[in-house]
């Protein structure tokens, strides 16, 4: 009897110490989440400061955040900001800041460090390049410690998506004064889940957790510190070194050019994630140039596009079709509106050139009063650019246009534009909210981004009553409207919708892609 | 030989007074406004106009270049108009790396060249001079940037020998050199292949003067004639272009640069001509000058040492 009394003692001892083995080891696993996350970037941010930098991402997003994020649920939530409540049909909008935050430098989140924020970004002397979007802005008010209210000349309906870009991201006013010129370059002091660690420029960028941190956007699972110790980010220009570097596991993350895709896809170390992009496509018709200011002759030439073919053909099969200005992750996009765009159709395009008065001549090029039909089309050096220009051409010439193609560095194509002398330029723009029409077909644009030179009094007022609309159905029914002018119009020939490709190493667990292409990397670890 | 040092050390005044107006015209009469580089497609025309306010830009040429210069005799090349970082800091940061890279470079295109063009003239028309050449011309014709995908290709993904990217530590050290091994040899072997041609041809010519003959009839060994005798006056031609393949290296490695993602002046560059940075691109020009100026003094000054014919006068 004492013998089995032993033995179930030894046994229950054995099962108890098993469990706790089973148990410790469980939370070393789950302590052990962590690792360093190594990312490329083609060239470092013009500036860390996002207020003072053309170009904020997801590397500003680790160090800085906005008042609001935009969730997976595609709707705004409060990430700095705990609630707001628009005022006065629009012309106030007041934030309550969530308590308890504070920055890196362990100065305190406040309605002050926001409202500071603001009227630097707002102050000509920074020379913000998000300044223009919130131009409506004309006051930021402080209401209380933590209760700050921003007062509009006019209503502003995208103003919660601008808040929600990183080009507001609220930074410790304490760093910005005592780095003065250097901020951005040497410092950088935000709220994000990661700290600044060193830029050493050309070379790399490291951040290190922010042990701090415990507020996390809703669609995390770990609302605390983030797992990973540091994240690094290398400076890759070279594409083709970015994608060896992770076939390599010399890198954890990295974007995949369309025309790597089926190589990746055979690495089995290696997830690939396609989603698509607010970014879309076009070939602009310069609609203050003769002959392309006829509407004809641009319906004519949009009937000899075929976008399955350039999607197949320039894009390796990676986009998606789109006819429309907008992007279908941007809201505003409707399918509906396809119905408008010259379907392929080589004989209709002929007709609608010999309505505007334009003839065939034997060479088989149409010409009017001696003048041949010429094309010529500007578009950038890099891929895929000069594909798509080729393909573009060998559609166009089908209807008897001669085409010709140059191609530019970006700095010399965009400073083509403005004096309007162009024909027409093959290029993208890449946004994800329906205002941006505005840039692109506004008459008072006309010296910087209406580069096809378009003038609309009817989308011109359109635009500019879009932009005060709060109500979303109401706003949605006028970008509806604008869109179906210019798809009759037809300055620009909308032609695909393409997609991030992301690859990343299997050993990157937990790794997710918002809704607009940010990488969310919060629950992420690498397990080795 | 230290006056003719002086005088042409002095004549590099006017040279990089040259090239600055050289640069600074060209880059500002080419097409492309930095300003539409530094804002996005939001910034209407009027944050263009305050931006290059702020910038400096909207004064007249000669004003720029008056307030450019006066900063360059300081030795202060501005600040850059992306990144607000100064632009001499970054150039002190980066020559090191293009340097290391473009020396190491022309280590493996003389260690390299030198014995081919050697051996192929010596063993004059046989196989191994044919497959030589043969390879010296192949090299010639491949840009370095496809040898460079060749190498990391073969190097670093199949045998996973060498890094394929950046360099994380100094050279002196085991990893610093072999992160800068495929950089340099995917730069130093075009300019072994040019070499071990030159000095196959210019050793072919020596070969058939009459003191060598004279040398070979006094009894000496082929050895003795060969090194002592034929080399070093073979090699006159071969360190003038040794000069140049060094600015051909220190231009080739912005290409490499990029590939190999090194944080060299070439990348430097490349990235700010395609911004529109003027003042990076300003300084840069006059760097690389002076460099080529210097190189060239020192190929003056090594002839001197293998032709004492040769006199600084």
């Amino acid at each position: 009897m004492e013998v089995d009394s032993l033995k179930h003692l030894g046994k229950s001892v054995l099962l108890v110490m098993l469990i706790l083995v089973v148990a410790f080891s469980g939370t070393v696993l789950a302590a052990k989440k962590g690792g360093t996350l190594r990312l490329t970037y083609s060239d470092d941010p013009t500036s860390l400061d996002a207020h003072k930098s053309p170009e904020v991402g997801f590397v500003h997003g680790l160090i800085m955040e906005p008042l609001v994020y935009f969730g997976n649920d595609l709707q705004y939530h409060g990430l700095l900001a705990e609630s707001w409540e628009v005022k006065k049909d629009g012309l106030e909008i007041t934030f309550k800041i969530k308590k308890g935050i504070i920055f890196h430098d362990g100065t305190p989140l406040n309605a002050e460090a926001v409202a500071y924020n603001f009227r630097r970004i707002m102050d000509p002397a920074t020379a913000s390049p998000g300044a223009g979007q919130i131009d409506s802005v004309k006051e930021v008010r402080v209401d209380g410690e933590y209760e700050v209210t921003f007062v509009f000349e006019s209503p502003m309906s995208s103003f919660l998506y601008n808040l929600a870009q990183l080009f507001f991201a609220i930074q410790s006013p304490t760093a910005i004064e005592k780095w003065g010129d250097e901020y951005g370059q040497k410092a950088v002091v935000g709220t994000g889940p990661f700290k600044f660690e060193k830029l050493e420029p050309g070379d790399k960028l490291t951040l290190v957790r922010n042990e701090d941190y415990n507020w996390a956007p809703e669609h995390y699972t770990n609302r605390g510190p983030a797992y990973l110790e540091k994240v690094v980010f290398y400076n890759m220009p070279d594409e083709m070194t970015r994608l060896l570097s992770l076939k390599q596991s010399e890198v954890d993350i990295t974007g995949i050019p369309t025309q790597y895709v089926n190589l990746v896809k055979k690495d089995k170390k290696i997830t690939l994630s396609i989603v698509p992009v607010g970014r879309v496509n076009y070939l602009g018709l310069n609609a203050s140039k003769y002959p392309w200011s006829d509407p004809k002759v641009r319906r004519a030439i949009g009937h000899t596009i075929d976008r399955e073919e350039i999607v197949k053909v320039v894009m390796n099969g990676q986009a998606t079709p789109n006819p429309t200005p907008l992007s279908p992750t941007v809201l505003g996009y409707d399918k509906s509106l396809y119905s408008l765009v010259p379907a392929e159709d080589i004989a209709a395009g002929k007709k609608l050139l010999e309505e505007a008065g334009w003839t065939k001549k034997a060479d088989g090029w149409y010409d009017k009063n001696g003048t041949k039909m010429v094309l010529e089309i500007l578009t950038y050096t890099s891929e895929p650019y000069p594909r798509l220009a080729q393909v573009l051409r060998e559609q166009i010439v089908r209807l008897g246009i001669e085409v010709k193609i140059s191609t530019l560095e970006s700095a010399t194509l965009l400073s083509k534009t403005p004096s309007g002398e162009h024909d027409a330029i093959c290029i993208a723009y890449g946004w994800s909210d329906p205002d941006i029409l505005k840039y692109f077909f506004h008459s008072n644009n006309l010296d910087r981004t209406n580069r096809v030179h378009y003038v609309n009094s009817e989308v011109d007022q359109l635009l500019d009553q879009a932009q005060t609309i709060m109500n979303q159905t109401e706003r949605i029914a006028t970008y509806r409207r604008i869109q179906e002018i210019l798809l009759t119009d037809l300055p620009w020939i909308n032609l695909f919708t393409p997609t991030q490709i992301t690859g990343y190493r299997n050993a990157v667990k937990d790794f997710q892609i918002g809704p607009r292409g940010d990488y969310w990397i919060h629950d992420v670890y690498i397990e080795e | 030989m230290w006056q003719y040092i002086g005088r042409r050390v002095l004549l590099l005044i006017p040279v990089l007074i040259g090239v600055s107006i050289a640069t600074f015209l060209m880059i500002h009469l080419a097409p492309g406004d930095p300003v539409d580089m530094l804002l996005p497609e939001t910034g209407t025309a009027e944050d263009a106009a305050i931006l290059r306010a702020k910038l400096g830009l909207d004064q007249p040429l000669y004003v720029q270049y008056w307030v450019y210069m006066k900063n360059v005799l300081r030795l202060d090349f501005g600040r850059s108009l992306r990144t607000g970082r100064s632009v001499s800091d970054e150039l002190f940061g980066r020559w090191p790396n293009t340097i290391e890279l473009t020396l190491y470079s022309l280590m493996i295109a003389v260690i390299v060249g030198v014995p081919i063009g050697i051996i192929s003239a010596i063993k004059r028309a046989t196989i191994l001079d044919h497959t030589s050449m043969i390879f010296a011309l192949l090299w010639v014709c491949m840009p370095s940037f496809f040898i460079a995908l060749l190498l990391q290709l073969i190097f670093s993904l199949q045998l996973g020998w060498f890094p394929v990217f950046g360099k994380d530590a100094p050279i002196w050290t085991l990893k610093g050199l072999k992160s800068l091994t495929l950089p340099a040899l995917s730069l130093g072997l075009q300019s072994s292949a040019i070499l071990a041609r030159l000095t196959r041809s210019s050793m072919l010519e020596v070969l058939k003067l009459d003191y060598i003959r004279t040398a070979r009839a006094k009894g000496l060994r082929e050895r003795t004639v060969i090194f002592k005798h034929a080399t070093k006056n073979a090699l006159i031609p071969v360190a003038t272009m040794l000069g140049l393949q060094m600015g051909g290296l220190l231009g080739g490695a912005f290409i490499t640069e990029t590939i190999f993602s090194l944080p060299g002046v070439g990348r430097y560059s490349v990235n700010a001509i395609f911004t529109r940075d003027f003042p990076i691109i300003q300084a840069v020009a006059l760097m690389m000058a002076a460099v080529f100026a210097l190189c060239n003094l020192f190929v003056d000054i090594v002839y001197a040492f293998l032709d004492p014919r040769i006199r600084f006068d």
